[in-house]
């Protein structure tokens, strides 16, 4: 048994390098950037490995059954950036169909009626199937729009006012949310652990069959990090894969000078700075938006920026939802938009209600954002309902 | 956020057969001041005078300096390849320790780029937040903002908004380089520390005198972007080195 004085020695001469091409996770971690990072990650819990190993000399402690599970390889597309993935949540095989699963399994509902996806349909980009608000297992209706699962991984912040920090915390509030699924995680639970299957899939992913909200909550996470889109004409455009059209490129010009002035905040390869703006759709607020969340004045009306990757199947736009066209939404940011004390410097021209794109304009924008539309993804089969 | 470390050093070799003991190296700390005059900047709040006479708030200041270079007496200088990028409302992000240390020793003086050189400027450097935030789209030259510095502003009792973004518009160098007066110093021990304090109120001051009016979507306008780099050699002054 190593003392742990010799472990340190190893680990210093190169152990962890060699241990890992060994076990032939070294290729993995070359292959993508995000491995590279996470590679450091892994090293405690290989620590935690070595250890369990030398214990297993005393054969009372081995465990009656054991699974391994099979660590995922996120694929991060060229120009994207760094995932930051939970220390406590690492992506496996086992994990992500869990996920899948119980993503798309009505059980999480107090009236086995709705699932997650039930508002955010893959074929919407998961958002709500183009409602303005969704509505809840009583008929109960939200207040804000459902925001799309694309490219959820690298968003730190959830929710129109980013009150949840992570994925595994967001997916805590939707079930036992009076006006949405309605459940008590308690009763949850008590449906998931006498079902017929899932405490042998929750043991495959994380080695219990007891279940609690935290692993369920891991596992949906695991599998919303999946949810990359990288494949819309504009992307294939800056592969050197697909030509722009006049009017496409005549719009990627208004969005990314400032005519249009939409790259400040919808900006680098994510189209959206992860940030809380007004973007001054009301004077008043009835929806105080960060507000809510900071108590700060100043957070008066402030919304976290939507991707707009994919917005064509994400109508209504706007955290309520009030606009059912992108022509609407040019429209506002051209003619509509309001003065209000916290209104987002970055707005201009709000004097006269925004940035004045003439007709012409407005139709090459609108063919710019249409560029985003990445079919492949609402379309992934690995993404698609495992009841079906 | 430290970039891309590569120091460039006058001169600095390591013999164990030295009979003259080597000057232990001194770790440099950057310590960035945001200041209204001598007042620390208080943000999101209209109360700041310029010399056109904008009374004014600070909503947003976010940059990057470059960079860093020590200089001797006799001609030779330490330089430090970085970018750091800054956020004034990120108390994280004020105190800069750059990834190398520097040769003990007397120094004459201290400058760094304002804004990131032509050179390493270049769309797709950053791909994490906050500094790919930062970007400058390629349709006005590519590459990243050196500078966005917001906020609001009361013209005839109307409150409007400003935006003074400074950057390389159609690839072109406003990035500048400020040598920091009275800077001579002498590195010793395990740390110097280097404060300095950046008074936006000069980057519509001196030798031009703006009017907030005219800072609103100016990335594409190059000659307001160069009266804005002959200001921002004024915006900076050493405060102390300890």
């Amino acid at each position: 048994m190593f003392e742990n004085q010799e472990i340190s020695k190893v680990i210093g001469s190169g152990f962890w390098e060699r241990l890992l091409k060994s076990m032939d996770v070294l290729n993995i971690v070359s292959k993508s950037r995000k491995w590279q990072i996470s590679s450091a990650r892994l090293l405690p819990g290989l620590a935690m490995f070595i250890l369990f190993s030398c214990q297993k000399e005393n054969p009372s402690e081995i465990p009656e059954e054991s699974y391994q599970t099979t660590p995922y390889e996120l694929n991060i597309p060229e120009g994207f950036p760094d995932m930051e993935v939970p220390v406590d949540n690492p992506m496996t095989v086992e994990g992500i169909e869990l996920g899948k699963r119980l993503f798309y399994d009505p059980i999480l509902s107090a009236d086995n009626t709705q699932a997650c996806a039930t508002c955010h349909n893959p074929g919407f980009s998961f958002t709500d199937n183009g409602k303005k608000f969704s509505v809840g297992i009583d008929g109960i209706e939200g207040a804000r729009n459902a925001m799309a699962l694309i490219n959820v991984g690298w968003m730190p912040e959830l929710f129109w006012d980013g009150r949840r920090l992570s994925l595994e915390d967001q997916a805590l509030e939707p079930v036992p949310n009076p006006i949405e699924m309605h459940q008590s995680w308690p009763n949850a639970m008590s449906k998931l652990n006498v079902h017929p299957e899932y405490p042998d899939l929750f043991f495959k992913a994380f080695e219990t069959r007891n279940i609690d909200s935290t692993l369920v909550t891991k596992a949906i996470a695991q599998f919303e990090r999946t949810l990359i889109s990288s494949n819309s004409k504009w992307d294939r455009y800056l592969r050197g894969e697909a030509q722009l059209s006049l009017a496409e490129n005549k719009g990627f010009e208004i969005f990314f000078t400032e005519r249009g002035d939409c790259f400040h905040c919808h900006t680098t390869i994510l189209f959206t700075d992860n940030l809380f703006h007004n973007n001054g759709l009301d004077a008043e607020f009835t929806d105080k938006g960060l507000f809510e969340v900071t108590g700060n004045e100043n957070d008066l009306g402030k919304f976290k920026t939507p991707t707009l990757r994919n917005l064509v199947f994400t109508a209504p736009y706007m955290h309520d939802g009030r606009f059912t066209t992108l022509e609407e939404v040019v429209n506002f940011y051209s003619h509509n938009v309001q003065w209000s004390p916290t209104i987002d410097p970055l707005m201009k021209k709000v004097e006269q209600g925004g940035v004045q794109l003439t007709d012409e304009e407005k139709e090459y924008l609108v063919a710019f954002l249409k560029t985003l539309t990445d079919t492949t993804f609402i379309n992934n089969p690995d993404y698609a309902d495992p009841f079906e | 956020m430290v970039f891309a470390t590569v120091v460039v050093l006058s001169s600095c070799s390591k013999n164990d057969d030295d009979v003259n003991p080597i000057p232990a190296d001194v770790q440099p700390v950057i310590v960035l001041n945001h200041t209204i005059g001598q007042e620390t900047v208080v943000f999101d709040t209209i109360k700041y005078s310029n010399n056109f006479g904008n009374v004014y708030s600070v909503a947003t200041l976010k940059y990057f300096i470059s960079d860093f270079t020590f200089h001797k007496s006799d001609g030779t200088e330490v330089k430090i390849d970085e970018e750091y990028y800054v956020d004034g409302r990120e108390n994280s992000t004020i105190n800069y320790t750059p990834m190398v240390k520097i040769p003990a020793g007397d120094y004459s003086s201290v400058s760094f780029t304002f804004g990131i050189d032509s050179t390493k400027n270049k769309t797709g450097r950053y791909t994490n937040p906050p500094e790919s935030n930062m970007e400058w789209p390629i349709p006005m030259g590519g590459g990243y903002h050196y500078m966005k510095f917001e906020g609001k502003f009361n013209r005839n009792d109307t409150i409007k908004n400003f935006q003074c973004h400074l950057g390389p518009t159609m690839g072109n160098p406003n990035y500048f380089e400020v040598t920091l007066a009275n800077s001579s110093f002498t590195a010793s021990g395990n740390e110097v520390k280097i404060t300095i304090q950046m008074n936006l109120n000069n980057w519509f001051g001196s030798p031009h005198v703006m009017d907030l009016n005219d800072i609103t979507g100016i990335m594409g306008n190059q000659q307001i972007q160069l009266m804005l780099k002959a200001n921002g050699v004024n915006v900076f002054s050493l405060k102390s080195i300890e």
